[in-house]
C-alpha cells in the first residue's frame, strides 16, 4: 500500500479552515464567510451535490435489482454500519462508510456509524430538533456529574431562534421548561390513532405531554431558499429533491457559497492543527489528499474543528508539539474522554382495535415526541435514577408484511393482503448518559489506516445510572400504552440496542468547561490555550441531556463562528 | 429472449390507458408458455416447477393478477442466488428434494394437495410448524430433521412470493394505492377515500 511520502505547502491562505462539512460544519461556513471571511471547508470524502448526487431518491421498490436488501457482500463490507438495522440498505449504504476500509477497534462495544462525504451525517439525520432547556445546562452542577457547563440557557436562546428560523423546524410550542418554545412552523399533524393517544395521555397525566415530532422540514408559507415543502415521501435517508429538510448540501452549504467566500476541498483528511510555539496559537492543517496521497499544509488564521465528536478529538489528539505532547489542547487530560451517547432501544407497542375505517393521505416522516417527565421538581423524583428520557412514537396501520409467516394461501389471502391491517402504535425512549471520564477514545497507532493514520479504539460503556433509567423507560412507556386502553401491550428492552454508539448522537469527547484543568473548551468553543482553535461539534458537550443534539450542536456552532469571526474583523482593523 | 416484464409491458402500452380487466388479465395470465422458457440461475429444473406451482397456489391469478403473471418465480430465483448464503442454498435444496419425495410428483394438484397436509394446520401442530422458521439446523432433534428442511423450504418460498409480489411494479402501481409524491399529510379519513393499502 503507498504511503503518503510527499509533503507539500498550499499557496492558499484562508481566513478560515472547517474541518468537516456534516451539520456543525456547514453552519461555521455559512456564518464564516457571510461574515466576510474567505473559508476553506476540509471535507475527507467525496463531494455531494444537493439533487445530482442523490442516486436513489426517486426509486421505488421495484427499481432495487433486489428490492432494496442487501447482498452479503454488501453486508461484509459495512459489516459495523449494520449494527443499526436500517442504516445499510441498497436506498441509503452510498451514505455509510467501508468498514473495510475504515476500521476501528472495540475495547468494549461501540457502534460508531458514519459517513464520509460533503455533507456527512446532515443528509441521513433523523432530524428531531428540540431545545435544550435551562434545567440541562445545570445539571451536572446540580448533581455533581462531569463539570459546570461554561454557558447557560440565556446564552443559547437567540442561536436555537436563528438556527430554527434559517433550517425550518415543524412542531408546537407547549410552553413547557424542560422543552423550551422555538420558532416553530405547522405541526405536520398526527393520524386518527396519534390524536386519542396524545389526548387521552394529556388528559389524563398532568405532567406528562405528547405532543408534535419536532423535525427539520419545511412546513408552512415561510420561504426558505433553494428549497421546497416537505412532500411527505418519507424517503429523507436517500436525500430530498425537493430540500424539504435540512442538510448542510441543501441549506447551509449553499449559503456560504453565495456569499464567494467558500472553498470546498472534497477528499482531504485533515489529520494535524499545527501550533506553532513561537505564537501560541495554531498555523494551519495538514491534510492528505486522498486522491493523490499527497501531504499538504494549509495555512489558516482560525481553525474550526467540525468533523464530528470522534472525528475531532482524533485530529486534536494527533496534533503533538513540543508545548502539547499528549495532543493539542489537552493540559486536563480530558481530550478523547467522557463519550456520551443516548440509550434506546427500549419503550413498548401495543395494537389498537379502533379506527379500523380509517387511514391516511401521505407518508408522514415523525409522529409524536414525549419530553422528559421525570425529575423535574420533587414530585417527579426518581429514587433510583437522576436525570430523564424522553419518547418518540407513532402509529401506523400495517401491510403485506403482516402476514409473512404465516401458514395462509390462496385467493383469499391475496384480496385481504391487499387492504391495510390493524393500528398499531409503538414508541421508544432516548435516555440521557451521564458523562464518566473513564469512558474513553485512544488512538491505535499499531493499526494503522490505508493512509498510516493511527485508528481509534472505544472504551465506552454505559452504567448504572442508564441501566435503572431503562427499566423505568420500560416500565412508562408499558404504562402510557394501557392507559390510553389499547391491547397487547408489550414492552421491550433489545439488549442489542444497549450500547454506546447505536443512538449515532455520540458526543462530549473535548467538552466545555469553566475550568482548563478539568476541560478542553472554554465557553465560547475555543480551546482554552489555543484561542484560534475552535471545536464546535459533539466532542463539545459537557452534558448529554436526553434531546436529540443536532439542534444544539448547530446552535453553539452559529454562536462560536460568530464570535470567532467578530474578533477576526476587529483584529484586521486594529 | 423476451423476459416476461417487457412482454407484459409491450402489451400495456399496445392498449393505451385501458384498465385491466379480468378479460385483459386472463389473456396476460393466460402465457404460461412464457413461464416454461425462462432459465433459473439458482434452481434445479424440479425445484423450477415446484416453486412456479407453489408461487400459484400461494397467489392465485384471479380478477387481479396472481404471482405468475409478476414473475414470482424468477424473483424467488435470484433472490436465492444473489442473498441467501451456501448454508441456507444447501437447506432450501434438502427441503425441495424431501417435500417432492413426500407428495410423490410435481404435478400442481400432488404440490396443492402437499402444501395443504403441511400448511393446512391448527392449534398447536399449526404453532410448531410454524417455530421451525426461527430455528436453526442445529436446534432440531434428527427425527424432526424432515419436517424442518421442508418447513424452511416452504416458509421460504411463501414469504418470497408474498414480497416478489406485494412489491412488485405492477401491484404497487395498479392494485395497490400509489402515491410516489403525496405533497401534502392527511390524518385521519376515511379507509373507502383511499381503497387499497398504500404501496409505498
Amino acid at each position: 500500500m503507498t504511503k503518503p511520502t510527499n509533503f507539500f505547502v498550499n499557496n492558499e491562505e484562508y481566513d478560515a479552515i472547517v474541518i468537516g462539512s456534516g451539520i456543525s460544519g456547514g453552519w461555521a461556513a455559512k456564518e464564516l464567510c457571510e461574515n466576510g471571511l474567505k473559508t476553506l471547508v476540509l471535507e475527507r470524502g467525496r463531494m455531494i451535490e444537493h439533487i445530482k448526487d442523490y442516486p436513489t431518491m426517486n426509486m421505488d421498490p421495484w427499481d432495487f435489482e433486489h428490492r432494496n436488501r442487501n447482498t452479503p457482500e454488501d453486508d461484509k463490507k459495512q459489516h459495523k454500519q449494520r449494527r443499526t438495522g436500517y442504516t445499510v440498505r441498497p436506498e441509503s449504504k452510498h451514505w455509510f462508510v467501508n468498514d473495510l476500509e475504515h476500521p476501528y477497534s472495540e475495547t468494549k462495544r461501540f457502534d460508531w456509524m458514519r459517513g464520509y462525504h460533503v455533507g456527512g451525517r446532515s443528509l441521513m439525520w433523523a432530524r428531531h430538533s428540540y431545545r435544550w432547556s435551562p434545567m440541562d445546562f445545570e445539571a451536572n452542577k446540580k448533581d455533581g456529574h462531569g463539570v459546570d457547563w461554561p454557558i447557560r440557557y440565556n446564552d443559547i436562546e437567540p442561536w436555537y431562534d436563528k438556527v430554527e428560523e434559517f433550517i425550518g423546524v415543524c412542531g408546537l410550542n407547549e410552553g413547557l421548561a424542560q422543552l423550551p418554545d422555538g420558532k416553530l412552523s405547522e405541526p405536520m399533524g398526527f393520524n386518527c390513532v396519534e390524536e386519542d393517544f396524545a389526548n387521552r395521555t394529556n388528559e389524563k397525566f398532568e405532567n406528562i405531554k405528547v405532543t408534535h415530532a419536532r423535525i427539520a422540514h419545511i412546513t408552512g408559507d415561510k420561504v426558505h431558499e433553494g428549497r421546497n415543502k416537505c412532500q411527505f415521501r418519507n424517503r429523507c435517508i436517500r436525500g430530498c429533491p425537493f430540500g424539504g429538510y435540512f442538510s448542510s448540501n441543501s441549506s447551509t452549504l449553499p449559503a456560504a457559497k453565495k456569499t464567494g467566500n467558500l472553498t470546498i476541498r472534497p477528499h482531504s483528511i485533515a489529520y494535524e492543527i499545527v501550533y506553532d510555539e513561537e505564537k501560541g496559537i495554531a498555523s494551519g492543517v495538514n491534510i492528505i489528499d486522498a486522491l493523490t496521497m499527497n501531504k499538504i499544509f494549509i495555512k489558516g488564521s482560525i481553525i474550526f474543528n467540525c468533523a464530528s465528536a470522534i472525528g475531532s478529538a482524533s485530529i486534536l489528539m494527533q496534533s503533538k508539539s513540543k508545548r502539547f505532547p499528549n495532543g493539542l489542547g489537552n493540559d486536563s487530560g480530558e481530550l478523547g474522554h467522557n463519550i456520551m451517547d443516548h440509550h434506546l432501544g427500549v419503550g413498548a407497542s401495543a395494537t389498537v382495535n379502533e379506527h379500523s375505517d380509517k387511514y391516511f393521505k401521505g407518508r408522514k416522516p415523525a409522529g409524536f415526541y414525549i419530553p422528559r417527565f421525570k425529575n423535574l421538581d420533587d414530585k417527579t423524583e426518581s429514587k433510583e435514577y437522576i436525570r430523564g428520557f424522553g419518547y418518540q412514537g407513532g402509529a401506523n396501520r400495517s401491510n403485506w408484511k403482516r402476514a409473512v409467516s404465516e401458514m395462509s394461501y390462496g385467493s383469499e389471502l391475496k384480496n385481504e393482503l391487499l387492504k391495510p391491517g390493524s393500528w398499531s402504535i409503538g414508541m421508544g425512549g432516548f435516555g440521557e448518559c451521564l458523562p464518566y471520564h473513564e469512558n474513553k477514545m485512544i488512538l491505535n497507532y499499531d493499526k494503522l489506516d490505508k493512509w498510516g493514520l493511527p485508528t481509534i479504539d472505544f472504551d465506552v460503556e454505559f452504567k448504572e445510572n442508564e441501566q435503572k433509567m431503562r427499566k423505568d423507560m420500560k416500565e412508562e412507556a408499558v404504562k402510557l400504552l394501557t392507559e390510553a386502553g389499547y391491547e397487547n401491550v408489550r414492552g421491550y428492552d433489545n439488549s442489542n440496542s444497549f450500547f454506546p454508539g447505536l443512538g449515532i448522537h455520540e458526543m462530549g469527547t473535548a467538552r466545555m468547561g469553566r475550568d482548563p484543568k478539568t476541560s478542553v473548551l472554554n465557553k465560547y468553543n475555543q480551546v482554552h490555550s489555543v484561542s484560534n482553535v475552535y471545536v464546535t461539534d459533539g466532542a463539545c458537550m459537557t452534558s448529554s441531556a436526553c434531546q436529540n443534539p443536532s439542534l444544539t450542536y448547530m446552535a453553539i456552532t452559529a454562536r462560536a463562528a460568530n464570535h470567532a469571526a467578530k474578533n477576526f474583523l476587529k483584529n484586521k482593523k486594529a | 429472449m423476451i423476459n416476461r416484464r417487457t412482454a407484459l409491458k409491450n402489451i400495456t402500452l399496445g392498449m393505451g390507458a385501458v384498465v385491466a380487466t379480468p378479460t385483459v388479465l386472463s389473456i396476460l395470465s393466460s402465457c404460461n408458455a412464457e413461464v416454461e422458457t425462462w432459465k433459473p440461475v439458482f434452481l434445479s429444473t424440479p425445484e423450477k416447477n415446484l416453486v412456479t406451482h407453489l408461487a400459484d397456489v400461494i397467489i392465485p391469478t384471479g380478477e387481479i393478477p396472481g404471482a405468475l403473471d409478476v414473475n414470482v418465480p424468477q424473483f424467488i430465483d435470484k433472490m436465492i442466488n444473489d442473498l441467501e448464503s451456501d448454508e441456507n442454498k444447501a437447506i432450501f435444496n434438502k427441503g425441495t428434494a424431501i417435500f417432492l419425495e413426500k407428495i410423490g410428483g410435481t404435478s400442481k394438484e400432488k404440490i396443492e394437495t402437499g402444501l395443504e397436509t403441511y400448511f393446512k394446520l391448527e392449534g398447536e401442530a399449526a404453532e410448531k410448524a410454524k417455530s421451525f422458521q426461527w430455528k436453526s439446523e442445529k436446534d432440531v432433534d434428527d427425527n424432526e430433521k424432515d419436517d424442518f428442511y421442508i418447513y424452511k423450504f416452504l416458509f421460504g418460498v411463501r414469504q418470497l412470493t408474498l414480497f416478489g409480489f406485494y412489491t412488485s411494479k405492477k401491484i404497487g402501481t395498479e392494485v395497490l394505492s400509489y402515491d410516489p409524491v403525496p405533497g401534502r399529510f392527511e390524518g385521519c379519513i376515511p379507509l373507502e377515500d383511499i381503497g387499497n393499502a398504500w404501496s409505498l
